[in-house]
């Protein structure tokens, strides 16, 4: 399971994802995501409490980094030592702005 | 624990000795599973689409193993234990199970439906009748029928040549190959009847005139007979005038004026199959559109020579005490013919052509790295040579699989996202920062291969202590990663994180 809460702060966006994002779960965030994609200046990730990402999850990531790199950027902060683990071993450690 | 869903586990090295036989004597003898199609999809990287049709429960516990012993190299091969080690490792973790259908890899060329983006490439592969039926029986999704010309086809015995790997196996490959030996009308009656048999196939006919009107003739006649699309083979040397020495795929204003002779002959589309033996690709890919081709394929082969004899002084392959410059193939151009595919969907000048893309394709990641560089559809022909049609199986499966788990609905979603990172020039590479190398201590054997390469081929910051093991001094290392490289034990990782150089 995946929950996904959001809290806007004027142009920025922070999503905090519990739980796992999973294949299935990956849609449900691409789906919530698009509309802040578009309007957002910078997204924020809190990921204290997912302890999976999927390979499709991690594409959805990609996409929110690349789609924000040339406006106010993306963070993730917060990762647990299973998605630090999965982002060091697909290179996404060297990639994303994790802080 | 999730590492087998992001990286291979166990990789071909493991099963080295398998020679991936004909009617496999290891799975005659299972009886219970096939494992000889298991290894095949371990050593094309499939391993993932291997695990997910394992059988529910394992057959190999109480098992005496005899897929071992009936070898043809008995013994050698650890069949049981990769069994094991799929069950264990990599069938636990999968995150999803084999997906059901293969819509996500249906794609078109030029508008024209393909089931999927794979073609046999123009050669030997696709020759004959006989050869393309069985190749689309075996599943490939279109062929690149071998070069139709009108010239005087005699060809050479021994015509290739290879530089092996250290296991044997051919990782590039050289010809001196001609064009196809068949007169046009019996290519054309291949055509007609393969067309007729597979009406959901792709024929993309590949020709070579000498002359404008055979350009325009030949690319008319595929058109009439069945043929989906035309290939322009532009390898040809130039017989023009003043061209001498160059073949016509260098010559830019020959590209565009034989493209739109070819387009004068046929409403089908065109695709102009460029050669690598160029600084650039671009001035002759926007001569073809200039022309009215609707697609660009490439790389034809790279001009090579091989195998010098220490003794007769005469290259391979050796016809009588001379050789030739030929084609090189296979895994070892796969990195340039990727920069090559690049430039092409990088280029705006060209954008919305068709790219099908070739040059050391062998599996699906080879494939999968084509498409992200923005190729649209696949050629092969080098892997099939050495493997032969069946390699389709895991071409289809591993990518399938690759696109359902990313949660791609369509390979063509996948096209071209590696573009954006790839840059002309080293120049905008970030140099302020390095991620120094991480010593897997549990799997280092103490070799100092490290130490060595660090030594002669690095910054001389990696030191053997008396146990043998590495010693490393973070002042000196540059973070390389030639160590990484080197190591074979792969005991050597990136450290992942960046530090800022201190100067």
């Amino acid at each position: 399971m995946l929950n996904i809460e959001k809290e806007k702060n004027g142009n920025e966006v922070q999503y905090r994802l519990e739980g796992r994002l999973d294949m299935n779960q990956a849609m449900t965030l691409e789906n919530e995501l698009k509309e802040d994609l578009e309007t957002a200046d910078k997204l924020i990730f809190d990921l204290k409490d997912l302890i999976y990402i999927s390979s499709a999850g991690l594409r959805i990531m990609l996409f929110a980094h690349k789609s924000m790199m040339q406006k106010g950027g993306m963070v993730i902060r917060n990762v647990t030592p299973e998605v630090q683990q999965i982002f060091d071993i697909t290179c996404f450690s060297d990639l994303l702005n994790i802080e | 624990m999730n590492n087998a869903l992001f990286k291979t586990v166990i990789s071909r090295s493991e099963m080295i000795s398998c020679a991936l036989c004909k009617d496999a004597p290891c799975t005659k003898a299972c009886g219970k599973m096939d494992p000889a199609g298991i290894l095949r999809s371990i050593w094309f990287e499939n391993e993932k689409g291997a695990a997910a049709r394992l059988p529910e429960s394992m057959p190999c516990t109480l098992c005496a193993a005899p897929c071992e012993k009936s070898c043809v190299r008995a013994g050698e091969v650890p069949v049981k234990k990769l069994m094991e080690r799929l069950y264990g490792e990599v069938k636990p973790v999968l995150d999803m199970d084999a997906p059901e259908h293969e819509d996500r890899l249906k794609t078109e060329l030029c508008g024209i439906p393909m089931e999927n983006p794979f073609l046999l490439s123009s050669s030997v592969v696709a020759s004959t009748y006989d050869m393309c039926d069985r190749a689309f029986e075996a599943g490939w999704g279109g062929v690149s029928f071998k070069t139709i010309c009108s010239f005087d086809i005699h060809e050479a015995s021994p015509r290739y040549a290879a530089l092996s790997g250290d296991n044997g196996n051919i990782i590039g490959f050289k010809n001196i190959e001609q064009l196809s030996d068949h007169s046009v009308a019996e290519n054309m009656e291949i055509f007609r009847r393969l067309k007729e048999k597979h009406p959901t196939k792709f024929i993309l006919a590949s020709i070579m005139g000498q002359n404008e009107e055979e350009w325009e003739e030949l690319a008319r006649l595929c058109g009439e007979n069945g043929a989906d699309a035309v290939e322009l083979n532009f390898s040809c040397p130039n017989m023009m005038e003043d061209g001498l020495g160059s073949d016509i795929g260098q010559v830019p204003e020959l590209v565009e004026r034989f493209t739109r002779a070819a387009k004068r002959g046929t409403k089908i589309p065109v695709l102009a199959k460029l050669t690598p033996n160029v600084a650039v690709m671009s001035p002759a890919a926007e001569a073809a559109k200039r022309g009215g081709a609707d697609g660009i394929a490439a790389i034809n082969t790279i001009k090579s020579l091989i195998g010098v004899n220490p003794h007769t002084y005469v290259t391979a392959p050796a016809v009588h005490g001379r050789s030739a410059v030929g084609g090189y193939s296979g895994k070892a151009v796969k990195p340039i013919a990727l920069r090559f595919i690049a430039e092409m969907g990088q280029n705006p000048a060209i954008k919305g052509l068709h790219i099908s893309a070739m040059g050391g394709i062998e599996s699906w990641m080879d494939a999968l790295e084509f498409i992200l560089l923005g190729a649209n559809s696949l050629q092969v022909t080098t892997a099939v040579m050495q493997y032969g049609y069946r390699i389709i199986d895991d071409l289809k499966a591993g990518l399938n699989y690759y696109l359902a788990e990313k949660g791609f609905k369509s390979v063509q979603d996948a096209v071209g996202l590696a573009l954006d990172s790839v840059s002309d020039s080293t120049d905008v590479i970030e140099r302020d920062t390095v991620i120094f190398p991480k010593f897997l201590r549990e799997m280092c054997i103490g070799c100092g291969r490290c130490e060595i390469s660090c030594a002669d081929g690095g910054h001389q910051a990696i030191r053997l202590n008396e146990e043998r093991q590495p010693l490393f001094d973070g002042k000196k290392c540059v973070g390389c990663h030639l160590c990484v490289l080197v190591c074979p034990q792969k005991a050597i990782i990136s450290g992942g994180k960046r530090f800022t150089k201190v100067h």
